[in-house]
């Protein structure tokens, strides 16, 4: 891999660029699904390409392959820089690139069990019983367990003499259980909806959910929610939301709306602007208070961790919201000059086919005072504790949004009481933070895997985590539907 | 000549790969360029080359996958061995894995040289001609113009062999002026047939209004759904419940109303991946010849798309809706028709007294399948009707709707339709007016 970069690095310093980079990346995935005790698909694949980006007179261009003959690399570049003298041809303000300090480095992310050493037997047979134990719930007919393991060498060299290896694993698994009666179908999930949770581990990761030992509590939880009554609608509820769900808020509202590029109007034609501009930062206030954001791409087990971007710049740890008020936002090498800052090393690209562009690392709703679940559950006189995400939506500008989640279980005086299913709420960012009146302490705080983030043109998918633990929203509309 | 080369090189891995009871090949490649563009000027120009073989392995009745994008002959015998160790490692299943022998005829009308001939220098100047159309108007264009040519092959050990070759073209507009946007779209195989100007015009002509965004207040309103969003509303009724697994499994708003009422006696809806108005495809992920499906017929539910477990288990004539196999996604209707009706968008904003006028859905999601409900936002174009007139431009909606309540309160269709934007793929829809449409909640305050 270090060979082809090499070369490719050759090709372009021997061509008039004023930059350019390269990723050579091999990346593996298995992904297994078993539905009702019968493996549905277990899917292995591997892809192993390379990607040029070239910067010629302030316009980028790009070129790809994974046709890894190395005469025909040759051509890689040229392919890139026709693209970006194209570019010039539309005329237009030329992009920026701050360049990083050059680097040579190693590093692998933090696996103890390797994912592949497990075999397939034993992956398929614990999953399998998972269904099987959900399925002996009465009412649950559809029962769905997944695991997910991927494993990437990526290999970084730039015009400017930085050579990067990174290597990496992520793991990830989850249960759900389907109830359905009359034409009603309930959901629950464990640990989280959507194949569960994820973190950049091995397989000690997947064993230490316990997912057969959940199983039956899932499917009862399932059950139930078929037989309780419809969330009310209220337009004015406090509401406590589980660390998934929060983790998927603070993704929506405070994730995509402080991408810097966002921002600047380069995504308004696809993924969408942002309600802030450039001048809020350091003076608008985001939240309450109480409201702590930091952008963490050095956290062990993140899937928005890593050790370089691709622009070659080292990844931090940067407050995003201090106290309330917003003082960062996500950069990169291109547009962290119009703060003028430096890049905070946000790029990243989905993989060698792919243009990188700004991506969140870790954005993380820092723990609070508010001691555990249960502590915050016994400090709240009526409220409901929603839990685990079913659907989201939310504007272009990241101001309204929508989420369903699995259930919604009411508190009165202090304790846990009726369940309730179909809970939708639904507010506008600003005022929505500005209720927090309460988060929890670290014992609660814990990473929560995001892999369906979509942005850019062609769509890239890209995996982050939110770390965060529960929180109470005072006032804010709940219905059921 | 490149369809004997293709496959031949794939019957040589099938005979690379005997020990098996059978073997699936699917082999994808292509070329792909994106030039990207905001603010009427070039941010991103990228082209990829990139292809993919779908090893699939059957050992009494259980299938191994391995996919692959390293051909070298070391790398493919490494992917045959690990897809049987795949097979071997799964219990033998009570319906064992069958492969389909079919030889689809190949489109010879889906591929378009100057699609395929087109470079980044073209794509390039289609942005600058359309910054020359904006900047008279005092407007921005921000998009992406995309050009791709593919190739698929499948081979089987039963015989099956089918080959495509096609081509894409894409145009995704923005026109923005001040707080006003405007959306369009264009898809299709051959780029000479792009219709800059109209698209140009069309993503303009809502930002033309001298007024400020007015905030309307959440409700029950009539409404016009331009093209864009009626298509984007049916692709995700599509994706909730037109597939036969999700019926078979009682998880989809079909389940219980096959052969009722469920729309409008106006409103029709199949899945016809052989129609030469949307992006043609003669067979599905197992090599099957695509058939045209009667999902919607005058208001009443009538079908759903199948692949070949479903249509063995609903004991149906495969449809040829299959993602390669296996998979857990089940069949999908990715070619979907709403028939047009005899209106004119003129003519349904007319006839409306006060109501909303969306040019485009923008994040939409399922709230909940088995009622067909979902939310989204509308977006780049959210006008006032009132006395049959666009009157002024709103702040983006929320919606919250059941697409088949909309669809029962569907009074009018547009006698046009267009291809546009819809889930599993584009939907070729005409404009509808909805009676009774719920807005739940304002993008800004
Ligand atoms: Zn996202």
């Amino acid at each position: 891999m270090h060979s082809i970069a090499a070369m490719i690095m050759n090709h372009a310093s021997s061509r008039k660029v004023d930059y350019a980079d390269v990723r050579v990346i091999r990346r593996t995935t298995e992904s297994i699904s078993v539905r009702n005790e019968i493996p549905e698909s277990v899917e292995v694949s591997e892809t192993f390409g390379v990607g040029v980006r070239v910067f010629v007179d302030g316009r980028w261009g790009f070129a790809a392959t994974d046709d890894i003959v190395h005469d025909r690399l040759d051509g890689l570049v040229e392919r890139a820089i026709l693209g970006a003298k194209a570019a010039a041809v539309a005329g237009g303000p030329k992009e920026h690139f701050d360049p990083p300090p050059a680097v040579t480095a190693t590093h692998a992310s933090f696996c103890e069990v390797d994912p592949q050493s497990v075999s397939l037997e034993e992956k398929l047979s614990m999953l399998t019983a998972c269904t099987r134990i959900m399925g002996g719930e009465k009412s649950v007919e559809q029962c769905e367990a997944t695991m997910d393991a991927w494993h990437e060498v990526k290999v970084f060299y730039s015009t400017l003499g930085s050579q990067i290896e990174q290597s990496s694993t992520v793991c990830g698994a989850g249960i759900s259980a389907g109830a359905l009666a009359r034409g009603d179908m309930q959901v629950r999930s464990y640990p989280n909806s959507f194949r569960g949770n994820f973190a950049r581990a091995g397989y000690e990761f997947i064993d230490a959910m316990r997912l057969d030992d959940n199983a039956a509590q899932t499917a009862a939880e399932a059950a139930a929610l078929l037989r309780a009554p419809m969330c009310p609608d209220l337009p004015e509820a406090d509401l406590i939301i589980g660390g998934s769900q929060l983790a998927l808020q603070i993704h929506e509202s405070v994730g995509h709306a402080i991408e810097f590029d966002r921002i600047l109007g380069y995504e308004a034609s696809f993924a969408g602007t942002s309600f802030l501009q450039p001048s809020d930062v350091g003076h608008r206030i985001y939240g309450a208070p109480i409201m702590n954001v930091t952008a963490d791409a050095t956290l062990p087990h993140g899937l928005g961790s890593f050790h370089y971007d691709d622009d070659g710049y080292l990844s931090v740890r940067d407050v995003i919201v201090d106290s309330g008020r917003l003082v960062g936002v996500l950069t990169s090498a291109g547009i962290a000059h119009v703060l003028d800052r430096r890049s905070n090393a946000c790029m990243r690209a989905e993989g060698w086919n792919h243009f990188p562009i700004i991506r969140m690392t870790n954005v993380n709703l820092e723990p609070g005072e508010a001691g555990s679940l249960e502590d915050l559950i016994a400090d709240t006189s009526h409220g409901y504790l929603l839990e685990t995400n079913k659907s989201w939506s939310i504007d272009d500008k990241r101001l309204n949004f929508q989420f369903a989640t699995e259930l919604a279980v009411e508190i009165r005086d202090g304790k846990r009481g009726r369940l309730f299913r179909n809970p939708i709420y639904s507010g506008m960012t600003p005022a929505f933070w500005a209720s927090c009146d309460a988060i929890c302490g670290p014992s609660e705080w814990q990473l929560w895997g995001v892999t369906n983030c979509g942005k850019g043109e062609p769509m890239q998918v890209a995996q982050v985590s939110h770390g965060c633990a529960p929180a109470r929203f005072r006032k804010q509309r709940l219905w059921g539907a | 000549m490149v369809i004997a080369r293709t496959v031949n090189m794939l019957h040589a891995i099938l005979e690379q790969a005997r020990g098996f009871d059978d073997v699936e090949l699917l082999l994808s490649k292509g070329n792909d360029a994106l030039t990207r563009f905001m603010n009427n000027h070039v941010h991103q120009s990228t082209e990829v080359a990139w292809r993919n073989l779908r090893i699939r392995v059957l050992l009494d009745g259980r299938s191994g996958v391995v996919e692959t994008d390293r051909l070298d002959q070391d790398s493919l015998a490494a992917a045959i061995e690990r897809a049987g160790e795949i097979a071997r490692a799964q219990p033998a299943p009570e319906t064992p894995a069958q492969l389909e022998a079919s030889r689809p005829m190949a489109d010879s009308t889906a591929w378009h040289e100057t699609t395929a001939a087109a470079m980044a220098f073209d794509r390039a100047r289609i942005v600058q001609q359309l910054g020359d159309l904006a900047r008279p108007k005092g407007a921005t264009f921000s998009g992406a113009i995309s050009t791709s040519e593919k190739t698929t092959c499948i081979v089987n050990t039963r015989g099956t062999e089918a080959y495509q070759e096609s081509t894409q073209a894409e145009l995704n507009l923005l026109a923005q002026r001040g707080e006003l946007s405007g959306y369009s779209y264009w898809i299709g195989g051959d780029i000479s047939a792009l219709p800059l100007n109209d698209l140009a015009d069309e993503a303009l002509s809502l930002t033309a209004a001298e007024a400020v965004l007015q905030r309307l207040e959440p409700g029950v309103y009539p409404v016009v759904l331009d093209h864009y969003a009626a298509g984007m509303m049916i692709g995700y009724l599509g994706y909730m419940g037109f597939g036969a697994k999700q019926y078979l499994e009682g998880r989809s708003f079909m389940t219980r109303r096959m052969g009722k009422r469920v729309a409008s006696t106006r409103i029709t809806i199949r899945d016809d991946a052989r129609n030469p108005s949307g992006l043609s495809s003669m067979f599905d992920g197992e090599g099957v010849v695509r058939r045209p499906v009667d999902l919607i017929q005058a208001g009443v539910a009538v079908g759903v798309v199948t692949d070949s477990v479903s249509a063995r288990a609903l004991e149906l004539k495969n449809s040829g809706h299959a993602f390669p196999m296996p998979n857990s996604e089940g069949p999908a209707a990715s070619h979907l028709f709403v028939e047009p009706g005899k209106s004119t968008l003129p003519r349904m904003i007319g006839s409306i007294k006060r109501g909303i006028y969306v040019r485009k859905f923008h994040y939409v999601n399922v709230v909940d399948p088995m009622t067909s409900l979902i939310t989204g936002m509308t977006k780049d174009g959210t006008f006032l009707i009132e006395e049959g007139k666009l009157v002024r431009p709103l702040s983006n909606l929320r919606f919250t709707q059941d697409v088949l309540g909309a669809l029962k309160s569907c009074s009018a269709l547009s006698s046009a339709s267009r291809l546009v934007e819809g889930v599993y793929g584009p939907v070729h829809s005409p404009a509808m007016l909805i009676k009774k449409f719920h807005f739940t909640g304002v993008g800004e305050e």
